[in-house]
């Protein structure tokens, strides 16, 4: 079959497409989805390997579930792949709080490896400069809110799918974004590093 | 009843997740209101410094994700739907990819289909024609409209009661031969 048409093709007919034994549904379900889930992955567990390892887990459990018949969740495939990330991540952090590991990477920063475009006008390096102080003061952020803001922001997920993924209310959610948001701020202003920032929070 | 807009209703207007209507009214109501107008700019801003990010997985993990969807896919309880109903595939060989010339397997299904009917027409006419011979009850309706045809193949019968009705058979035509007598 031609790729034009799974690329036309919904979620749940590529899902039942695979179940039935076309594996090149999956392929476009992974094409479609795998930066979301890996960006997803990457900004909560802050360590590439370990990214690009849970990244493969997700991907296997998603397989095995499928096929097992366990996915029923028709029309929300992402939240579900997310939901399945967010729990390997947890219990990632688990395990590392039972067997800490000192790892080389630990002192490496994610965002370093975000690549710059060469900055043609000064606005740009400007703007380029707080887009990598933000990123840093992200990480930085209570784990419950900076997952809310990583759903809402890079998962392109609903509060409402939020709330299901963290077995909270869709208000409790909004509040997690609200003091994210709020936060982020705080942190900009006490560091003042944020260039051509000031002018709008002194407001 | 004028309703009172908190920060986490400018936080769904600001992620677009307000009802169409209700977006109408929270920007009357921010016009008419300059402490919501500013907690609305407070929160534009920060959602707007928010930047963009998006990473993508290494090649080998896409790759072995992959080979692991290939390696287990007839183990799987859809691969043996799957085998029912077979995709023709680059990593599912069948005859017909050795062929120099490419054929559609339809085609190939409905032409031996045909022949099988042909075939299967063929032997039951057959079956008849021979029946028809073998068995000296079986009398075809050509036979039947053929009074002296069917004389002479029954004389070969030795059939005194079938040799007698013919005799009566013989001696009518003869008569109708000979016209009807006014």
């Amino acid at each position: 079959m031609e790729k034009a048409f799974f690329k036309k093709t919904q979620d749940k007919d590529l899902i039942k497409g695979f179940i039935s034994g076309n594996d090149y549904c999956f392929d476009e379900l992974l094409s479609r989805y795998k930066s979301k889930v890996f960006t997803t992955i990457y900004l909560i567990v802050k360590d590439r390997c370990i990214a690009e390892d849970l990244f493969q887990d997700v991907m296997i459990k998603v397989v095995r579930m499928i096929r097992s018949g366990k996915y029923n969740e028709e029309g929300k495939f992402l939240p579900w792949v997310i939901r399945i990330a967010r729990n390997l991540a947890i219990d990632h952090f688990r395990k590392v709080q039972r067997n800490p590991i000192q790892r080389e990477s630990e002192d490496y920063d994610i965002f370093n490896s975000v690549q710059q475009s060469e900055a043609s006008s000064e606005e740009e390096i400007i703007r380029e400069e707080n887009a990598r102080y933000i990123k840093k003061l992200i990480q930085q952020l209570p784990d419950k809110q900076r997952e809310v803001l990583i759903m809402r922001n890079y998962a392109d997920l609903s509060f409402k799918e939020i709330a299901a993924i963290t077995d909270v209310s869709i208000n409790t959610a909004l509040g997690r974004m609200r003091y994210a948001l709020l936060n982020l701020k705080k942190l900009a202003q006490e560091s003042g590093q944020l260039q051509g920032y000031e002018e709008t929070v002194q407001r | 009843m004028k309703r009172q807009f908190k920060d986490e209703d400018i936080i769904r207007f600001l992620f677009d997740e307000m009802s169409q209507a209700e977006g109408e009214q929270f920007l009357s109501a921010i016009c008419a209101d300059e402490t919501l107008w500013d907690r609305y700019e407070y929160f534009q801003d920060m959602v707007e410094q928010i930047p963009s990010m998006s990473y993508e997985p290494s090649a080998l993990s896409c790759q072995k994700v992959l080979e692991y969807v290939r390696d287990t896919a007839e183990e799987s309880i859809g691969a043996s739907i799957a085998d029912q109903t077979p995709t023709p595939g680059p990593h599912r060989k069948s005859l017909l990819d050795f062929l120099p010339v490419k054929i559609n397997p339809n085609a190939v299904v409905a032409v031996a289909l045909g022949l099988f009917l042909m075939i299967g027409a063929m032997s039951i006419a057959y079956k008849l024609q021979r029946g028809a011979i073998d068995n000296p009850n079986t009398i075809n309706t050509a036979q039947q409209l053929d009074p002296i045809e069917l004389e002479e193949e029954k004389l070969d019968w030795d059939d005194s009661d079938i040799q007698k009705k013919l005799d009566q058979v013989r001696n009518g035509i003869e008569n109708l031969k000979e016209g009807p007598v006014l």
